[in-house]
């Protein structure tokens, strides 16, 4: 009787201890590739966001009223030596090139073009976005511009729950006035799942 | 005194050889999970490095679409892969087909196997091509599609 228990206790252990070994072997697998694919996504995603900015850096447009086409920075770069970046104008040009560069992954993402000119804290932050809002009975395709300081900029960014995948490109702008002086400023793009919301960057919506 | 019969420990061989089952089998899976994701990252990045190949120039002409063909063929041995040139209208006509009437240009490796089945990977991204109209030169958005699929 006793050797009888004594075996089943043996048993229950093996079976235990295997059991265990079993669990962790799976669970340490599953892990591992779930954790790969994610990067895995996230390092296409960077490059995706990576070409959109070599794409939207090199593209060119018709500009309103011409019928030459201009390279797509000249464009930004001169609107924003006037000091007229962030208009509606801007907003439905770079909009017309981001549609194009994000066909594929527009159903799924929203994403934003961010225009910094100059390095310091107090540069201004041309932000212009495409995104989706939930209004109660559904998603609402939204864009808007705004201009904000690096600071509140930085701030903004921070402010996403949800991974964002971006990439940035370094651009100078000239400096009205003084046809010697550059500032060296940013072109950034930054993706994001859509439906994740849109931080608010301060300051008021200009181009609706 | 009673002698010992082997036949006392019979019981305890089902158990271990359960356990052992159990044990090796979660084990084997364990690994040809590990091997199958190790697989699809090697084949993401191997999908990038093509795309690079042609994406790196900035702006895409018809000489540098070729020149890279001839790159990254010499170059890429860890899978075959196919690179078309579409444009954005023709993009989902040809994701359906992957017929050559909707591409402006390809590249491909030399392939002993077709591509099929779920080892395909299938990526796109936007590039920018030089197109000459009229005497006037336009930088259009294009997209690159990438595809690669294992060898062996």
């Amino acid at each position: 009787m006793a050797k009888g228990v004594a075996t089943l206790m043996d048993t229950v252990f093996l079976l235990l201890i295997s059991g265990v070994a079993s669990a962790i072997l799976f669970y340490s697998a599953a892990n591992y590739g779930k954790t790969l694919e994610q990067q895995s996504s996230a390092l296409l995603l960077d490059y995706y966001a990576r070409q959109a900015v070599r794409v939207m850096s090199t593209a060119t447009i018709l500009r309103p009223g011409c019928d030459t086409p201009d390279y797509l920075l000249a464009y930004l770069k001169e609107k924003a030596y006037f000091g007229g970046l962030a208009d509606r104008d801007t907003l439905e040009t770079i909009g017309g090139v981001m549609s194009e560069i994000m066909l594929p992954l527009r159903s799924a993402y929203d994403y934003a073009v961010a225009i910094r000119v100059g390095s310091s804290d107090d540069s201004n932050v041309y932000l212009f976005a495409w995104y989706r809002e939930y209004t109660g009975g559904g998603f609402e395709e939204k864009d808007a511009c705004y201009v904000v300081n690096q600071s509140s900029y930085m701030g903004w960014l921070a402010e996403f729950r949800s991974p964002t995948y971006s990439y940035s490109v370094p651009v100078r702008f000239r400096v009205k006035g003084d046809p010697d002086y550059y500032v060296v400023g940013r072109l950034q793009m930054i993706i994001w799942p859509a439906g994740a919301g849109f931080p608010d960057p301060g300051g008021t919506d200009l181009c609706n | 005194m009673r002698g010992y019969s082997a036949l006392e420990d019979v019981p305890m061989v089902i158990p271990i050889a359960l356990a052992l089952i159990l044990f090796f089998s979660s084990l084997t899976w364990a690994i040809n999970t590990v091997n199958s994701v190790n697989r699809r990252v090697d084949t993401t990045v191997a999908t990038i490095r093509v795309a690079d190949a042609f994406a790196q120039w900035g702006v895409l002409t018809g000489d540098t679409w070729d020149l890279s063909c001839k790159v990254i063929r010499d170059q890429e041995k860890s899978v075959y892969f196919s690179a078309h040139l579409v444009k954005p209208d023709d993009l989902e006509d040809f994701l359906n087909s992957f017929s050559d009437r909707f591409d402006l240009k390809s590249c491909e490796s030399v392939a002993s196997r077709k591509p099929g089945g779920s080892s395909v990977y299938v990526r796109f991204f936007p590039v920018t091509y030089q197109e000459l109209k009229k005497g006037v030169v336009e930088n259009k958005v294009y997209f690159l599609v990438v595809r690669t699929w294992p060898k062996g």
